[in-house]
């Protein structure tokens, strides 16, 4: 089931209807249920698999929290760790692994022949795992305590929300809202309302109008635009990525809203930045802070020297690549990100020392502002860094198109398209669509702190931008029911 | 500046426009045309003959569209003071709703215009915006007697509009209405739409693809309506309503901007984009027609749709002589490559059904194939369309057939 499906709309309807007459505990019963149905929908086989690591997660963390010693705890946590791994080798990892180590021993003249698995991907798998995990191990950190109530724990994990595509949602954060009784604020369905009309609208309209234009461009080796025109593709990428990833968001966000939850924010202004490492604070907030708070501050994050620094990042940006995906494509994508935070943060040290973020993330600040960060840099430094973005979604995309032709070919042939300095014959006509598009995508992260607080606007701007909205999914919409870019991460 | 002026000032500009142009346009038009008229007749391609008239009413057209948002503004003011009266905590939610339904009927409106489709028209393959631009020109035509041809592309691929406006003159005007996929269902859609139109014939090409493809084709959002439901339950197809191009039709239905969407994102967003569609499903078929007609055969059926389509064309020809309009069908065919691939027995099944339609209504003429240019495989470009050469040939004899008809004297509608 998808949100921007009629299937969906009916769903969230009859589930609201329940919820809003119903209390606390009966309440959270039936979003268990739903999200369940919810998840079960695209094969129902996932929701046992689900079912199965959330009962042994919250065992594990109860174990954790009642064992007297401190090796008891941590045999505890290391077998939670080990099961969600493990689960996730096994569905994501496995062939890509065992492909990798054939060519490798191929290579060396010899003949392995390991097995294949033909298991078909969970939905949402690297979501609701790093869910789970945090939670065991914030529980064998003592920074919170395990709960007793089942339900409240697999309600956290499966809250159809956030459970295929994010936002990864900590257990501190999520679980006593869960816990409590909830208070439907008219402020909070307002702001919800309006961020599932604006959600929809980046990904009916920017992400899926932008996908034949994409598609188009990497159906083959070659860009079909071999001049400047090229970089029109990966615009257009870009904006798919960030319209249908930041969409779904927003959708997550708004429904949760309107049963009384929060979720945290996921995206700011992600393409109006002038560093790497703001970018990791303002794109997928939070994986990036999962990945600070569980990967990099325990491999030693900046306090053990310089080389030890450098090699953290390229560490954690690896497997942040890793986590979309088992593919070359994601750890050329990790490892370019990881040396743009390298190599930046060996900049702001050496060369213009500015303080240097202590991480990929630093500031999780829910009220740093776009405009206050555009107010101290030019647009030629977010220009730039916008386009060495599109260089990191170039390898990203690369790695998903034709057979027989190799990532690196493609890159390199975009590349040197990319890098031609021709026109042509002139702007080929897709310029106008990834302009439009591009233009609303960027409009909605430069106002994107408006776009958080609808319910303050004042009226003849609600109206606005409701009648705004409405148009342009009715007038510029694809409703082919698109899945979601990051449902198979 | 308060409302009440504002009003006054509006009302009073407008009917100076109107006026203006009741007195002027016309001298105007006639200016316009005598300079812009050759290149306006050339862009044509020769389907505006009259450009004076033409511009004339463009100049109405704009009016009345200016006139349409005034209007609506005032009930829009009028209903959101309505709405500030009911004690609520939001009214912004309904005041939303209202300004979008009264853009949908501004696009409505705008819709009958042929000024707007004219705006519409881009680079890009929008039949839609030719079909209401065409539809919606009719009226303005000065010649008495007219004819609308309907059917699928392959009434466009086999007919030649031009060449029939240029053979009759100002004795017979033909406008080609043709769609891309209609099936027999879908003419009934359209003859239902065309209620009012001042042509008094209606030439259909159909074949095979009209009856035994699926009911849910393509068109089916452009021209399904909410009234069309009643009568999809009477053909016995009443559960499919809520198959998506059935829905998409009652959506477009109530909201004008989600019929218009094509055309609205080829104008926003360029050709450019909107054609990827197009280029990305022509490069996946198979260039080797009997391959693909192997693979198409299978959307052909004799089944329970079969006999809808044939229940919907009843009712077509029903719905044509209630409009008296004089109705001739002409029996087409595909390419044989994919003929011979079908199954044998629907050709004989849509020939004998033709002839019971003959059979059951004199006043409709149903043409037969055998009647008409022999059609090979050689003529075909694909496997519905037939290539330029034999266009000419099959609108010649068209032309000839029509020279020789009773409608080109008996009465009708004009």
């Amino acid at each position: 089931m998808v949100f921007n499906s009629l299937t969906f709309i009916l769903f969230l309807a009859v589930t609201l209807f329940f919820y809003y007459r119903l209390r606390h505990k009966s309440q959270n019963l039936l979003l268990l249920v739903a999200s369940y149905v919810f998840y079960g929908w695209w094969d129902v086989r996932f929701a046992f698999l689900l079912l199965a690591t959330s009962f042994l997660d919250f065992y594990f963390a109860v174990w954790i929290d009642q064992a007297g010693t401190a090796r008891r705890r941590k045999l505890f946590l290391a077998s939670s760790i080990v099961l969600n791994m493990g689960v996730l080798c096994v569905f994501k990892y496995f062939n890509f692994f065992a492909d990798s180590l054939e060519v490798l021993l191929r290579s060396l003249g010899l003949n392995p022949g390991f097995p294949t698995l033909h298991v078909v991907l969970p939905v949402g798998i690297s979501f609701y795992t790093f869910l789970s995990m945090s939670y065991t191990i914030d529980v064998y950190r003592k920074e919170m305590k395990a709960t007793r109530e089942p339900v409240d724990f697999l309600l956290y994990v499966c809250f159809f929300p956030h459970l295929v595509a994010g936002p990864i949602v900590r257990a501190s954060y999520l679980l006593p809202q869960c816990q409590a009784p909830r208070v439907i604020k008219h402020q909070g369905v307002v702001n919800g309302s309006w961020l599932i009309l604006l959600g929809m609208v980046k990904k009916v309209v920017i992400a899926d109008q932008l996908a034949p234009i994409v598609n188009w461009g990497f159906s083959g080796g070659m860009p079909p635009l071999n001049d400047l025109n090229s970089w029109l593709i990966v615009y257009a990428f870009a904006f798919q990525i960030y319209g249908d990833f930041s969409g779904y968001s927003d959708i997550a966000r708004g429904v949760s809203k309107l049963m009384g939850f929060e979720l945290v924010e996921n995206f700011r202004a992600p393409y109006l930045v002038t560093n790497p490492s703001a970018f990791w604070r303002h794109w997928h907030i939070s994986l990036s802070t999962w990945l600070r708070d569980y990967l990099y501050i325990p491999l030693g994050g900046n306090r053990k020297g310089p080389a030890r620094t450098y090699a953290n990042l390229m560490a954690t940006m690896l497997l942040g690549g890793l986590w979309h995906g088992a593919g070359a494509a994601y750890l050329a994508w990790g490892l370019y990100h990881g040396a743009l935070l390298a190599v930046h943060r060996w900049w702001s040290e050496n060369i213009s020392r500015k303080p240097a973020a202590a991480g990929p993330v630093t500031n999780t600040d829910p009220g740093a502002s776009s405009r206050k960060t555009l107010k101290s840099i030019t647009i030629l430094q977010v220009i730039v860094f916008f386009h060495v973005t599109c260089i990191g979604w170039l390898l990203f995309r690369a790695g998903a198109v034709v057979k027989g032709v190799s990532q690196m070919e493609v890159v390199r042939n975009y590349l040197h398209a990319m890098v031609s300095f021709s026109f042509g014959s002139g702007l080929h006509p897709v310029f106008q669509a990834v302009a439009v598009l591009g233009g609303l995508g960027l409009f909605f992260q430069w106002k994107y702190q408006t776009m958080d607080h609808f319910a303050d606007w004042p009226v003849r701007w609600k109206v606005t931008g409701v009648v705004s909205a409405l148009f342009l999914i009715a007038a510029l919409g694809v409703f082919e029911g698109s899945q979601f870019i990051y449902f198979q991460f | 500046m308060k409302i009440g002026s504002t009003i006054r000032w509006g009302l009073g500009l407008l009917g100076a426009a109107w006026g203006v142009c009741l007195v002027l346009g016309p001298k105007a038009a006639d200016l316009l045309a005598g300079r812009f008229g050759p290149a306006l007749v050339q862009f044509s391609k020769g389907k505006i003959q009259d450009t004076s008239n033409f511009l004339l009413h463009r100049f109405y057209d704009l009016l009345f569209l200016t006139s349409g948002a005034f209007v609506l503004s005032l009930i829009g003011f009028w209903l959101f003071r309505l709405v500030e009266r009911v004690r609520v905590k939001n009214r912004w939610p309904v005041q939303s709703l209202i300004v979008f339904a009264l853009v949908n009927i501004w696009f409505w409106l705008a819709g009958q215009t042929p000024l707007f489709w004219s705006l519409m028209k881009t680079q890009g393959i929008s039949n839609y915006t030719q079909y209401q631009f065409k539809k919606n020109l009719i009226s303005e035509n000065r010649i008495p007697k007219q004819a609308v041809l309907l059917g699928s592309s392959q009434m466009l691929a086999q007919v030649d509009e031009i060449l029939l406006n240029q053979s009759f003159t100002n004795r017979l005007w033909t406008t080609e209405l043709a769609f891309p996929g209609t099936t027999a269902f879908e003419l009934l859609c359209q003859a239902r739409r065309l209620r009012g139109m001042q042509a008094g014939i209606v030439i259909c090409y159909v074949s095979e693809q009209s009856f035994y493809l699926p009911l849910q084709s393509e068109g089916l959002p452009y021209f399904f309506s909410i009234r069309d439901l009643l009568m999809l339950k009477k053909l016995g197809a009443g559960s499919r309503w809520f198959q998506r191009n059935f829905l998409y039709g009652i959506l477009g239905d109530v909201l004008p901007v989600f019929r218009y969407r094509r055309e609205l994102a080829d104008r926003i967003l360029g050709p450019g984009s909107q054609n990827l569609g197009q280029i990305n499903y022509d490069a996946a078929l198979e260039s080797d027609l009997p391959a693909r007609a192997q693979k198409m055969k299978s959307q052909f059926s004799t089944g329970p749709e079969a006999e809808i389509h044939k229940k919907a064309f009843t009712k077509f020809v029903a719905e044509c002589i209630r409009q008296n309009r004089r109705l001739i069908v002409l029996e087409g065919q595909l390419n044989p490559i994919l003929e011979t691939n079908l199954d044998p027995s629907i050709r004989p099944d849509m020939k004998a059904f033709l002839k019971l339609v003959a059979d059951q209504n004199p006043s409709v003429q149903v043409v037969s194939s055998n009647l008409t240019p022999e059609q090979p495989a050689a003529v075909y470009k694909d496997l519905t369309h037939v290539d330029e050469a034999a266009q000419a040939r099959y609108s010649r004899w068209l032309i000839e057939f029509l020279e020789n008809n009773p409608v080109m004297s008996g009465a009708g509608r004009d």
